[in-house]
C-alpha cells in the first residue's frame, strides 16, 4: 500500500514543489507539504525506507517551523528525488 | 484487547494493525478521521478497551478527539494512547490535559509498542480483575477491597478536572530538557486521610477524596494545573510557571473551603479532612535524574510537616 500511496504523494509533493517555485497559493502548498511529510515520515522507517523517513521528517520539521522557501525546495528536492527512485524499482 | 486505531493515513492504519497483530493483539477496528472513529463508539455496539490515536489529523485533532471520548461515560477511563512524530511531541500536552493515559512516538518502534501496549494490557487487567472480585463477593467485598488499597492512586468518580497519576507521570516523560526546568509540582495532603479511610466505607472515603479534589480545584482559581491523585491522601499539582500563590495561603483556602463540609461529616461520624500543602519541587539544573522524581519530592514535602522539612523549604529533586 505504501508503494501504491507513494504515487499518490509523489503528485502532491511534486504539484506543491511547482506552486512553490511559481510564488502561486504558498500557503495551499506549505498545507500539502506538511500534510505528506507527515505521513511518509511516520511510515517509512518501518517499512525499510529510513532515508526517505529522515528527509521527510526534516521536511516536515522546516514546514512547521515556518522555514522560508529556499530551504523548505532544498529539503523536497531529495525527497521528490527519493520517492520516484522507489516508484522506478 | 479491542483495539480502536484512528489516523488519516491508511498505509500507519495498516502498518499499525500489522505490527499490533504480529505481538499479539489481532482484535484492530481501524478509523479515518476522529468523527467516524466517535460514530464508530456510539453505534458500533462494541465496548473498546483501547483507544489509539494519531494527534496530528485535520479537522479533529487527537485532543479534541480525547475530550470527546472522556465525555462519553463508557470510556471515561478507557486508555487513550496518542501517536505522534517527534517533531509533535510538544503537541501532546493538549491530549495529556484532555485525558491521554499515554503516547508513542512515529516512526513506529515495535519494541516501544509492546513496551506500551503491554502496559495498557496490565492495567486492564487489574481492572478486570477488581470488576471480578466485585461481582463475585458483592458490594460489601468490593468496598473492602478498595479499603485495603488505600496507597492505590485512582480516578476519583465525578472529579473532572483529575488525570490518572500514571498519565502525569508519563506527560512528566515527555518534556525535554528545558520544559523540564520549568515545571514544577507541589502535592496536597490530607493530613488525616488515614483516620477517615479507617472510620468510613469504601464509597465514602472516594466521595472524601473528591469533595477536597473540588477545593482544590476553587482554591487554585486557575486552569493551568494539572491534578492528579497519588493515592494514600495525597493529590498532586503540576504547574509550568510559578503557582501564583504560598503553600501556606492555598492550604487556609483549601482547609476554610472543606469546614463547609463539616455537618456532613459530623453526620457520618467522621472527621472533616484537613489537607497540609507542600512545598513546590523542581528539577535542579546540572543535576539529571529521573523527571518522574519531582513528584516524589513534592509528595515527600506535604506528607512531611513544615517544621520537619529542610531549612529553605524548597524541593530539588
Amino acid at each position: 500500500m505504501f508503494r501504491s500511496m507513494a504515487v499518490e504523494r509523489l503528485d502532491t509533493l511534486s504539484s506543491a514543489w511547482v506552486r512553490l517555485d511559481s510564488g502561486q497559493n504558498i500557503r495551499e502548498a506549505l498545507d500539502d507539504i506538511r500534510m505528506v511529510a507527515h505521513k511518509i515520515a511516520g511510515t517509512a522507517a518501518s517499512l525499510g525506507h529510513s532515508n526517505l523517513g529522515t528527509q521527510a521528517a526534516e521536511v516536515e520539521r522546516l514546514s512547521i517551523e515556518g522555514a522560508g522557501r529556499t530551504a523548505l525546495m532544498k529539503a523536497l528536492r531529495p525527497l521528490i528525488a527519493g520517492l520516484a527512485e522507489l516508484l522506478d524499482d | 484487547m479491542r483495539i480502536l486505531a484512528i489516523d488519516d493515513d491508511p498505509v500507519f492504519l495498516e502498518l499499525l494493525a500489522g505490527m499490533l497483530k504480529m505481538i499479539g493483539y489481532g482484535q484492530v477496528t481501524t478509523m479515518p478521521s476522529g468523527e467516524e472513529a466517535l460514530h464508530e463508539l456510539d453505534f458500533s455496539g462494541v465496548l473498546y478497551d483501547c483507544i489509539l490515536s494519531d494527534m496530528q489529523m485535520p479537522d479533529m485533532n487527537g485532543a479534541a478527539l480525547t475530550t470527546a471520548i472522556r465525555q462519553r461515560t463508557a470510556y471515561r477511563q478507557t486508555p487513550v494512547l496518542m501517536i505522534t512524530a517527534m517533531s509533535g511531541k510538544n503537541t501532546v500536552d493538549d491530549a495529556f490535559a484532555a485525558g491521554a493515559t499515554d503516547y508513542i512516538t512515529k516512526p513506529l518502534d515495535i519494541i516501544e509498542l509492546r513496551a506500551r501496549i503491554g502496559m495498557v494490557d496490565r492495567l486492564l487487567a487489574e481492572r478486570r480483575r477488581l470488576a471480578e472480585f466485585a461481582r463475585l463477593v458483592g458490594q460489601r467485598a468490593a468496598a473492602a477491597e478498595i479499603k485495603a488499597e488505600f496507597e492505590t492512586p485512582i480516578l476519583i468518580p465525578g472529579f473532572e478536572r483529575g488525570i490518572e497519576f500514571l498519565a502525569m507521570e508519563n506527560y512528566l516523560l515527555t518534556l525535554g530538557v528545558k520544559r523540564m526546568y520549568s515545571t514544577s509540582a507541589f502535592a496536597i495532603h490530607i493530613k488525616n486521610a488515614g483516620i477517615i479511610f479507617n472510620k468510613a466505607s469504601g464509597s465514602t472515603y472516594v466521595q472524601m477524596l473528591g469533595d477536597v479534589g473540588a477545593q482544590i480545584v476553587d482554591a487554585l482559581k486557575t486552569e493551568d494545573v494539572m491534578i492528579s491523585y497519588a493515592g494514600s491522601g495525597t493529590f498532586v499539582c503540576m504547574v509550568e510557571r510559578d503557582p501564583g500563590q504560598s503553600p501556606d495561603d492555598l492550604e487556609i483556602l483549601i482547609n476554610i473551603g472543606l469546614m463547609d463540609f463539616e455537618t456532613i461529616y459530623a453526620a457520618d461520624r467522621l472527621p472533616v479532612p484537613q489537607v497540609r500543602v507542600g512545598e513546590a519541587a523542581r528539577s535542579a539544573f546540572l543535576s539529571p535524574t529521573k523527571p518522574t522524581r519531582i513528584l516524589e519530592r513534592a509528595i515527600q514535602s506535604a506528607i512531611t510537616p513544615p517544621e520537619k522539612r529542610s531549612k529553605n523549604g524548597q524541593m530539588v529533586a
